[in-house]
């Protein structure tokens, strides 16, 4: 019991990252980002990659994150003049080329036979259980850096001028603010949380094939962004745990109900998991938490 | 200080714009009047950057202007506001104003990371900017709300402090009246009069005649996207082919 609920901590952890990412870049800035699992797993490839090669964990993974940084960049660079659905139609193009790299370039990617053996970084240091508690921990550390990364360009005047340009960015350059460059920067930094994403994927899995990157992943990052409030990296956090709860607590049904048999409790798995979030947008509309707002009336600016 | 010259901007075969010489002189209000369609709010898109024109020629302050985007135009002191209010509704009303605040280190994303005590002190300075500027309205008791909460009129206000904080030379307002109360009108005229005497130059697109009256130094009547004519209130609303071309159908 206790290893799979470390399993599903870590789950929770790598969509929560990618739920930071996706919360920044659309929660807070308006870029819709439906080809998130492209970045994902060009993150969890190269960080697998590196690994294999013989480079150390921790290098491979800040590789991952120089990777995803560029590409988001390039791509929010080549969409500029792009807004909202154009915008989500090119990341999801982005994510298919992707997808259909890692398939075919079978000598680098091993296409759909996937990378198995990635080397988990401090495997000597302990095994079973204890690895697994281990990895948990520095899974937490991860979320913590990337929260607090997240949650201090919120709060900066950054932040302000992100959500100004996700209101109106006619406004916002009319004020004297280069939206582009704020839409790459905000692009990119996104992408360096996913570059997280993939790397702990890939060292926890020690196997990736490209089914695992499939646009569930940009799914679940939605739904993680629209429970917990659009634009706020607490309410993120507790969305995520939201839906992981919700897709992995239905999967008890069958011990509830052993009269139902494993086709009925798949379909009746699927229909609870939609009408929780048809409940939560009828009952709750703009999420669990509100977005940050400054409050400084009272002269606390922070 | 603002001199617009052989400005011209057509859209497929319609000649939209077409204007020979406007001067917006310094620390004065220009009006801008006209009937629907002759072109004034196209010309505040050409001159504010959201369009490009074909051809002519934008000046402020000496320096050439035209076709600059949005953004350089407000580097360079340039800021127009909207006819319809454009407030950014997620900020507060105070965020709105610091936002506009040029040169911020913390938009940076390097410097909010690791010089927060550094943006924290320019936060401090901008909030003091701000404030000076909505005591001077009474818009500080609601400077934590959602700038959605304002009526129409605060919105214009805002609109106009927001863009006080770029300290332009020159704010273009479009409509400032549009959609205001009465009241609220005479809030924003006195605002506008005291800026202007505090050397802020202004041009400004109404249909409002009285607000035109009680606050323009001199008045362009434009029709079919030029300037028909140029004068003081009174001698705009007296000529003749003004009263045939707009004020005509008030009668």
């Amino acid at each position: 019991m206790i290893g799979y609920l470390t399993a599903i901590l870590i789950f929770v952890i790598i969509s929560a990252l990618i739920g930071l990412a996706l919360n920044l870049q659309w929660g807070q800035a308006g870029m819709v980002n439906f080809g998130i699992f492209g970045f994902f797993a060009v993150a969890a490839y190269v960080a697998a990659l590196s690994a294999m090669a013989g480079v150390p964990a921790l290098v491979a993974a800040l590789l991952a994150v120089i990777a995803t940084v560029i590409l988001s960049a390039l791509v929010a660079l080549v969409s500029a003049r792009l807004r909202e659905d154009y915008l989500a139609i090119a990341t999801l193009a982005f994510a298919e080329a992707v997808r259909l790299f890692l398939l075919n370039e079978t000598w680098l990617t091993g296409g759909a036979n996937g990378l198995p053996g990635i080397p988990r970084p401090l495997s000597g240091v302990a095994s079973g259980l204890h690895y697994e508690l281990m990895f948990l921990g520095i899974s937490v550390v991860v979320l913590a850096l990337c929260f607090v990364f997240a949650q201090l360009l919120t709060v900066s005047p950054f932040g302000r001028v992100l959500r100004a340009l996700r209101e109106d960015d006619l406004v916002a350059s009319t004020l004297g603010k280069t939206t582009l460059s704020f839409r790459v920067r905000a692009f990119a930094a996104g992408g360096a949380i996913i570059g997280a994403a993939g790397s702990l994927h890939s060292f926890y899995f020690s196997y990736i094939d490209p089914t695992q990157f499939g646009a569930f992943v940009t799914a679940y990052a939605f739904m993680a962004v629209i429970a917990g409030g659009r634009g706020s990296n607490t309410g993120l956090l507790i969305g995520a745990v939201s839906v992981m709860v919700l897709l992995e607590g239905t999967r008890f049904l069958k011990d509830l109900m052993p009269f139902l048999d494993a086709g009925q409790a798949a379909s009746l798995r699927l229909i609870l998991i939609g009408v929780g979030l048809i409940l939560l947008l009828i009952y709750r509309p703009q999420g669990f938490m509100r977005e940050y707002r400054l409050q400084a009336k009272d002269g606390d600016v922070s | 200080m603002l001199k617009i010259s052989d400005l011209t901007k057509k859209f497929g075969a319609f000649q939209a714009l077409n204007v020979g010489q406007i001067d917006i002189p310094r620390g004065q209000v220009t009006g801008i009047v006209g009937p629907n369609g002759a072109g004034k709010t196209t010309l505040f898109n050409t001159v504010g950057g959201a369009f490009r024109p074909d051809t002519g020629q934008v000046m402020l302050d000496g320096t050439d202007i035209t076709g600059l985007p949005p953004h350089k135009l407000a580097e360079q002191g340039l800021v127009r506001t909207f006819q319809i209010s454009r407030d950014l509704g997620a900020l507060t009303i105070l965020e709105n104003l610091l936002l506009a605040r040029p040169g911020q280190l913390g938009e940076s994303i390097t410097a909010s990371l690791f010089s927060r005590a550094r943006i924290r002190a320019e936060e401090e300075n901008a909030v003091e900017q701000a404030r000076t500027l909505l005591e001077r309205v009474d818009l500080w008791r609601l400077a934590d709300q959602s700038a959605a909460n304002l009526s129409g009129g605060q919105k214009k206000l805002l609109e106009v402090l927001r863009a006080m904080m770029l300290s332009p030379k020159v704010i273009l307002l479009d409509e400032p009246a549009a959609g205001v109360a009465p009241t609220m009108e005479g809030v924003l005229a006195d605002f506008i009069l005291s800026l202007k005497a505090e050397g802020v130059t202004f041009a400004i697109v109404e249909h409002d005649m009285e607000m035109i009256e009680r606050l323009c130094d001199s008045v362009y009547v434009m029709t079919e996207g030029r300037e028909m004519m140029h004068g003081s209130f009174h001698e705009v609303t007296s000529d003749p082919r003004v009263l045939e071309a707009y004020l005509g159908s008030m009668v």
